[in-house]
This record gives structure tokens, sequence and C-alpha cells, in this order.
């Protein structure tokens, strides 16, 4: 099979150039004013997390604007665009290792990092949603003395062990990842305590041809089922909705409309991510607007699947002959949620048509403006299924509406701060472009000039 | 450097191919526990010291199927062990038990992986001999090298004599 040669992505790079321009970033420079200025604000929005967790733990989830009908609300819209978030990191990584793209060399490790703290803000929401977060092990099976099980046929234990495979997994595979890195910071280090905190983590990493034929083989495994574990994750949060007979949440197309919704907003945000620490870190011949122009293309590729989604879902509605699920639709596009509705429609169907264009998908700006509004549109998009869905339901007895409330809003902007605050920490420990990646690209990129 | 006992033999190679060349020629000449370092991983370089690596495909699949299957007994053995009919639903009712067992697999597989991959590779590992030769950080940045255990150094000198090669040296243990 003749291969394309993909050189012209980084230009003039050598094995020892890329090692130390991106070990350096790490170990001699000191960071650039724009990151003090992002760590500050978002360590503060950390703790302002604290703060609103120990008021939210010690009064009750009687804060937020959940209620009877509207008894998810913004917890549940929350963990499902963070979990998204989180999916479309691991899956960049995993399938484009798998199909052997080279492009990925520049993004995996900020797509992994960015996965890794969005599951971490993730599972915070519903551990806060239990209203009672300490007795959050009630999910395991664990040995009680009155020989109680969980509810195996809950969605919320299916949460549970979605969620914690979720984060163990994703876990895993970015310390594999980091493994060969942390030995080659090692080896740079000047500062003896840099020597030992990198010694430590590389665990005596010293890039023999068995450790990396063995590397190799565990991270083909890991990406492998990375895979099955993306679907299955958001698939089992969708059935969680899928489940419930309530209209506007029981839908079959919802496993896979909420992996392409998940696939969408994760994408958008590497593309987010990449603008911006190509930006503060000036890593512009290394993150090269041809890795942009590849993230707008997988941008557009699932704001389609997910456009097909929201077209089947209608005609599903309008097909089944069911007025309640008439219902649903009429009080979407009409009804006090209505903005919310057309809002999204805004973002993921009209908005997203740019990225047909070239010129938008290889400029840093538009792509940044894009991704913003895609993120946007994808939190709508969570929101209305879960509000609209089940404010109205069957009795028009128990019609009602839920809004928010500030210390929903809070919350939210606090694990948006906790998020940046931890890829903030990360991007300083550890090397944001996965340095062994980048010198195999070079090496393939060289061999097939 | 002469007094102290030498693990080996060490060169330095200036590229991967060379690198790659170096090898073979090593083995056909008879030397034997062979080890090559690299800044990524070179294809084909492993298979040419002799290895190949097949457990962690098969342990993780392995493993992986035992958990899963371990975890569809526990849901089951659940069902059985505190009745509790729902919606006059069957207590055998599978299809709610497949999420958990999946997700169970799947992590037995992976934590299966990244272990054996470590447990193999003997690491965590704080000592080895090759941390003495004060280039070999350049196996993190763009040096080649070839490890000969227990091999004498002319004899390496001889056998990669129309290689192209950099420094040869002893390695201290």
């Amino acid at each position: 099979m003749a291969k394309r040669p993909q050189a012209s992505l980084i230009p003039d790079l050598t094995h020892r150039s890329v090692t130390e321009r991106i070990a350096g970033l790490i170990l001699d420079r000191k960071a650039p004013v724009s990151w003090w200025i992002a760590f500050v604000i978002s360590a503060a929005l950390a703790f302002m997390l604290l703060v609103v967790l120990w008021v939210v733990f010690t009064t009750g989830v009687g804060l937020f604007g959940i209620n009877i009908p509207v008894a998810w609300g913004f917890p549940i819209v929350n963990t499902v665009w963070w979990i998204g978030i989180a999916h479309a990191g691991t899956l960049i990584s995993a399938v484009l290792l798998l199909t052997r793209q080279r492009w990925r060399a520049s993004i995996n490790r900020l797509a992994e990092g960015m996965a890794m703290f969005a599951i971490v803000c993730a599972g915070l929401y519903p551990m806060i949603h239990l209203g009672r977060p300490w007795f959050f092990y009630y999910l395991l099976p664990y040995p009680d003395t009155m020989d109680l099980w969980p509810q195996w046929r809950s969605p919320l234990v299916w949460d549970f062990f979605a969620i914690s495979t979720y984060l163990i997994y994703t876990s895993s595979f970015l310390y594999l990842s980091l493994l060969p890195d942390f030995a080659t910071l090692r080896d740079r280090a000047k500062a003896r305590f840099a020597q030992y905190f990198y010694g430590i983590l590389a665990l005596g990493w010293r890039n023999s041809a068995l450790h990396w034929a063995r590397y190799e083989k565990a991270n083909q495994v890991m990406a492998a089922v990375a895979a099955p574990i993306v679907v299955s994750v958001t698939g089992i949060i969708s059935l969680d909705l899928a489940v419930a007979i309530v209209p506007g949440f029981h839908f079959t197309i919802f496993p896979p409309y909420f992996v392409a919704g998940a696939l969408f907003s994760g994408f958008s945000t590497v593309a987010l991510l990449a603008v911006v620490m190509r930006a503060m870190f000036g890593l512009k011949n290394l993150i090269t607007r041809s890795h942009l122009d590849y993230l707008g293309r997988m941008m557009l590729v699932f704001a389609l699947v997910v456009d097909y989604a929201y077209s089947q879902e209608i005609f599903t509605a309008f097909y089944s002959g069911d007025p309640n699920y008439f219902n649903v639709y009429y009080d979407r596009w009409t009804g006090p949620y209505a903005p919310i509705w057309w809002s999204m429609i805004f973002c993921n169907v009209v908005l997203v048509q740019l990225l047909w264009f070239k010129r938008v998908r290889r400029s840093p700006l538009a792509i940044l403006c894009l991704a913003i509004t895609s993120n946007i549109g994808m939190w709508l998009e969570r929101f209305q299924i879960v509000f609209t869905s089940t404010h109205a339901d069957f009795m028009p007895s128990a019609w009602d509406t839920a809004w928010p409330t500030t210390w929903d809003w809070l919350v939210y902007i606090g694990t948006l701060g906790l998020f940046v605050f931890l890829l903030m920490v990360f991007v300083r420990v550890a090397p944001l472009v996965s340095i062994h990646d980048m010198r195999l690209e070079i090496h393939g990129s060289k061999r097939d000039e | 450097m002469s007094d102290a006992p030498v693990f080996g033999i060490l060169v330095r190679l200036p590229s991967a191919e060379a690198l790659l060349a170096a090898s073979k020629a090593a083995r056909k000449a008879g030397f034997r526990d062979l080890d090559a370092f690299s800044p990524f991983p070179v294809p084909d370089l492993a298979e040419t010291l002799g290895y190949r690596e097949r457990l962690i495909p098969v342990l993780s699949l392995v493993l992986g199927l035992i958990a899963a299957a371990g975890a569809f007994f526990m849901q089951w053995y659940a069902a059985f062990d505190y009745p509790y009919v729902v919606g006059g639903k069957p207590l055998n009712s599978w299809p709610a038990f497949l999420p958990i067992t999946f997700e169970v697999g799947v992590l037995a597989s992976v934590l299966t992986a990244l272990l054996t991959m470590l447990i193999r590779n003997g690491l965590p590992q704080p000592y080895h001999p090759v941390f003495n030769d004060p280039d070999f950080d350049a196996a993190s940045s763009d040096g080649f090298f070839l490890v000969l255990p227990g091999a004498a150094l002319a004899e390496v000198q001889a056998c990669l004599e129309d290689h192209d090669t950099g420094v040869i040296r002893e390695l201290a243990l």
C-alpha cells in the first residue's frame, strides 16, 4: 500500500531537538505569564468548588434547582457533558494509535490528559447528586453483615461500575504513555529533586528493545480495549435514560447518539486545548495548522452524525404515533425551554457547517470559536434531553419547570476551574506533547522521504 | 574503571538502521542475552534479538474472560441469594447483568496488560549497569546502543568490524 508521506506535518525536527524542546518546556523554562494567569484563576475556582461542596454536603441537595418531576437536573447534565469530553480524549489517542495515524503524536498526550481530568469532574456529580455521598460505597458488592447486595438491575449501579472502570482505565493508559517520557525527563533533569522525582516515576525505564516490544503490545491491547470502553461507558449512561419509559428518554437510538455527541464535544475540546496550548507554550511547529485541519474534520464528521441523530429522534417521535411523544417535541420547540432547543440547533447544526471550508479549519481563531460554540451546543443538548423530557411527562397534574440555581452554577463553574487547574499542573509536570511518539513520528517521516 | 568488575560491552551506533544491522551481526556471531536501546520502538528490533511478545495479549484476553464470567456469576448468584422480583421479571434477567459483566472483564484485561508489561520488564528496577555509562542518557534522545553482557572487548570489535559503529567500550557492573 502506498503511504502518503506526512513529513510536511512537522518540518525540520530531529530526535535530539524535539526531545530537548519538549523536555525543556518543563525543565528549563519558566512558565509563561499566560500560564500563571490561568493557574491562579483556576486554582481560585477549584478552591471555590471545595467551599461550595462543603456547603452542599452540609445543607443538602435542596440547594439545587432539582424538583419532582425534574429529579435529575443539572448535575446529570454536567456528568454526561464531562464524560463526553473525556471519551473523545481516549478515543483519539487509541483509535489513531490502532490505525497508525502519525499525526496523533502531537495531540495524543493532550487528549489523554484531557480525558483524565474530565472524568474526575464527571465522577464528582453522581456523588453530589446522591445527597448522602458518604454512603456511595453501597453501590459496591462489599461484604456487609446484613448480607445485602447492590441492585444489579439498576442503572445507578451500572454507572458506578462504568465510571470507575473508566477512571482506572484512563489513568493506566495515561501512565503507560508517560512512562518513557518520565525516563527522558529523568535523563535530562539537572536539579537533584527533579532527578529523584522523575527517576521514581520512570520506574527504571531504560529504552531497551525488549521493554519497547512489551510496551507496544500492552499499548495495543489497551488501545483495542479503549473503543469498546468508550462506547460502553457513554452507552451505559444513555441507558440510564433509555430504560425509562418517559417520552424523550425512551429511544433506542440513544447509545450511538450519545457516543457521537461525546466524540463531537471531545474533539472540540481537544481542538480548543490544542489552540490554547500552542499559543501558550509556542508550539506552532509541533501542533501545526494541519493538525487543526484534521481536528476540524473530525468535529465536522461527528457533528453530522449528531445531526442525523436529531432527525432520527424527531422522526421516531412522530412515526410512533404516540401523542405523548408529539407533545415532547411541540414542547421542546415552543415550550418554556424552547430557547435552549433552538440555540442547540444553531450551535450544533448551523454553525458547524463552517467546518466544510478549509480556510476555517486551518484558522486557529475560527477553530477556537467553533470549539467553544460546539461545547456550548453539546451542553445545551444534554440540558434539553434531561429537562424537557421530565418536566412534562404523562400527567399534566405533575408538570413543573426546574431552573438551575446559583449553587448549580457555582458547582459547574467550580468543576470547570478544577479541570483547568489540573490541566495546568499537568503541563508543568509532564510533557504536553508525547516525546517518544514524536521521535517515532520523525523516524517514520524520514523513512518515507 | 579498569579495576571495576565488567558487566559487558556497550556499543554506540549512529542510527536505528545501524543498530538493527549490528544486532543481527552480533546474534549471528553467537552472542547471547543481547540488549539494544533506542529512543523509540524500532520496528523488528526485538525480533532481531530473538524476542517475540505473545504473552500480553493472550493473558489479557484469558483473564478478562475469567473476570467477566466471575462478574456475571456474582450477579446471577446475588439475584437468587436475595430474590427480589420487580415488574414480574425473572430472577435471571441476564440482559441487565451485561453492563457490569462487560466492564469488569474489560477492567481486568486492561490491568493485566499493564501489570504484565511492568512485571515482565522487571520494573520498577532502580539500578541497572547501563546507567553507569556516561553517554547512556542519549538513549532517551538520539542515541542507539547495543549491549553485549559478558562479552570481551576484542571479540566484539572483531565481530562489528565492518559496521558503522561509534564508541565501543566496557560497561562497569
